[in-house]
């Protein structure tokens, strides 16, 4: 398995390359996915949620559900992170929630996006 | 049982293992710390030498009145109002200053410890008072308990990392360990196998685990609830939600800022206020507000311990000025809201506060199960590797921990009761935990045989226990009597408790067969 990933890896190009690392170091990849990898995921979704979530009728609910389901998000994003068998797609996952909620984050804190509280 | 592969079934095991063994014992310490900090109410009273239900339920209009005529218009910015354990009712006039100690905003003003039926001074202190401690706190053994437990004695914010990762370490080995489960409901009822085997400690631990298993999700979630909610999760939220803007924020979550008028009036009467409260609320009053007392624009915030069918406590507003009623305050929030009822539940959920002693009782129950389960967890890893010198080490530590945490526990109740007549509790009471956790340690190194050890820390718990209600009545404690007439079930309660504890572990020290069993496993 490995060495088709390789030679596909020397064929195509760097995407199959790094799929071809990820399969050479199985163990450390799933210890960065489940370990800071989980831990930044969730923090992100987090703090991207107050963007999209209703404010609800006191205006609080987009902020009290975050903190509230904080510890639930990590558990999800974790586990996922050790259950998942195919490796570089868990990664790949990883690395686009973690792409896709930092930008949303780094829009709303430089004011381009408003959170719903606003 | 849920279906899961060999790889996946293997990656589990590794989680569930290492999760404790990585940080198992300080997991242990928490959880221990937290079994007790579930009583911290009770464990106040039957310290503090004398005890109170802590309702503000005598007049207090008169005394607060003619202590705020005493104080410069400054220190009336602020006014706090409630009841110590021990009964004697507290007033605090404050205002904001920064304290050149943290240089941080803190509250400085003066605060008056009041016989609530005479009306007496019994002290008056002025500086920032929420750090001396002595001022305020009737029982330095139930605030060294819950502060051990909330942020294992680290700085701020570091205790409460530390706090909500160790919940999130339990979340894992709590699903992991259910994942695991292949037949969840007969584990409910698994039969021990016979012999001291490494089956029968695994049927122990997946025995207790399994009836546990609900609780120690709900107790770990909460738990880095409130560790991270103020210390990680609400800034980044409020940054994201607000943009940083602070007044947006404290309106929407908070309240409105009333408009500003400082001319002088009369302050409404707190007793009319109190009578009302209840009216509007139910629940006895345990801590009342004031902002700007004695102003056009005061408004009194009144906390109420939760009424009949309520889980959490309600808080309702007043205007100061002429004591009309302005609603019923959410917790968070101006009006009712899902996230604010689902805010209010954390609390009881994490403490079991939600149906009297009776709750509360089921919470330490499974609290100690949990850490029963903790440790077997641990002990099972050792046994499996017993050969290694490293994990028999690492045996030693976890029984040193098992023992040496109860033993540390029971020793800061002794430096707090003998500290009590005429030292500084709330120095002493931290260095008796130490005192019995070092002796504990040096214990464990000098011990060449770890049944042996077992035996003799078994010994020193079991005296501590029986010593602790003793000591407590010879340095001036409230009597049975006294306590039976008062109503305070509390105090003999857990002095029976603890003679129990104390007369239980003697007699199975003396029961040769279970005695056994117990002293070398003692954490199956």
């Amino acid at each position: 398995m490995v060495e088709q990933v390789e030679v596909r890896a020397e064929r195509r190009g760097s995407p199959y390359r790094l799929v071809a690392a990820i399969e050479r170091h199985p163990l450390l990849t799933r210890w960065l996915l489940a370990g800071p990898g989980a831990l930044i995921a969730a923090m992100l979704i987090m703090a991207a949620m107050p963007v999209w979530l209703p404010a609800g009728v006191a205006g609080i609910d987009n902020i009290v559900y975050p903190i509230i389901l904080a510890p639930l998000i990590w558990a999800v994003v974790f586990m996922y992170a050790v259950l998942e068998e195919n490796l570089p797609r868990g990664l790949a996952v990883a690395a686009a929630v973690i792409l896709v909620k930092g930008a949303i984050v780094a829009l709303s804190v430089t004011g381009a996006i408003g959170g719903s509280g606003l | 049982m849920i279906p899961v592969s060999q790889g996946q079934m293997k990656r589990l095991t590794t989680v569930h293992g290492w999760s404790g063994v990585v940080l198992g014992l300080l997991l242990f310490t928490v959880v221990i710390t937290g079994t007790v900090a579930v009583f911290a109410h009770e464990i106040a009273r039957w310290s503090a030498g004398s005890s109170s239900n802590r309702a503000l339920d005598r007049p207090i209009d008169g005394i607060v009145r003619g202590l705020a005529e005493t104080m410069p218009r400054f220190y009336l910015e602020d006014t706090n109002i409630w009841r110590t354990d021990a009964g004697d009712l507290m007033v605090f006039f404050h205002a904001h200053a920064t304290n050149p100690e943290t240089g941080e905003p803190d509250e400085y003003g003066t605060m008056f410890r009041v016989d609530p039926d005479s009306g007496a001074v019994l002290a008056r202190d002025e500086g920032f008072m929420w750090h001396e401690q002595q001022a305020w706190e009737p029982s330095a053994l139930r605030k060294f308990l819950v502060d051990l437990h909330v942020q294992l004695y680290m700085p701020d914010p570091w205790g409460l990392i530390v706090t909500g990762l160790l919940g999130l370490l339990m979340m894992a080995a709590a699903i992991s360990g259910f994942l695991m489960h292949r037949h969840l409901i007969r584990d409910l009822f698994v039969a021990e196998r016979p012999g001291a085997r490494l089956v029968s400690a695994r049927d122990r631990h997946v025995l207790a685990s399994s009836w546990s298993l609900p609780f120690a999700i709900i107790l770990a979630f909460t738990g880095s609830f409130f560790s991270f909610a103020f210390s990680v999760s609400f800034p980044i939220v409020a940054q994201v939600a607000f943009g940083g803007d602070q007044e947006a924020m404290a309106k929407t979550l908070f309240e409105a800022p009333v408009a500003e008028d400082a001319r002088p009036v009369r302050a409404a009467d707190l007793d009319a206020i109190r009578a009302a409260a209840i009216d509007e609320a139910g629940g006895p009053l345990t801590f009342i507000g004031i902002h700007n007392y004695g102003r056009a624009d005061a408004r009194v915030h009144v906390w109420h311990a939760a009424a009949d069918g309520r889980l959490g406590f309600t808080q309702t507003v007043f205007d100061g000025a002429d004591g009309r009623f302005l609603g019923i305050k959410p917790q968070v929030g101006n009006v009712p809201s899902i996230g604010n009822d689902l805010n209010a539940l954390m609390w009881p959920l994490h403490v079991g506060d939600f149906a009297g002693l009776f709750s509360k009782a089921i919470w330490g129950a499974l609290g100690a199960t949990t850490c029963f389960v903790i440790l077997s967890g641990l002990r099972m890893w050792v046994r499996r590797r017993e050969a290694e010198r490293l994990w028999r080490g690492f045996g030693r530590a976890v029984t040193v921990t098992a023992y040496g945490l109860p033993i540390g526990m029971v020793g800061s109740a002794h430096a707090f009761f003998l500290s009590l007549p005429a030292g500084d509790p709330i120095f002493w009471t931290p260095l008796g935990f130490v005192g019995g956790a070092l002796a504990s340690i040096a214990l464990g190194l000098r011990a060449g045989d770890d049944g042996r050890l077992a035996q003799l820390l078994w010994r020193i718990l079991s005296f501590g226990f029986l010593l602790l209600p003793l000591l407590r009545l010879a340095v001036g404690g409230t009597s049975w009597a006294d306590a039976i007439a008062g109503g305070h079930g509390e105090v003999v309660s857990i002095d029976l408790l603890l003679l129990l504890a104390g007369g239980v572990m003697w007699w199975a020290r003396n029961s040769s067969g279970s005695y056994r069993t117990a002293a070398a496993e003692p954490a199956e």
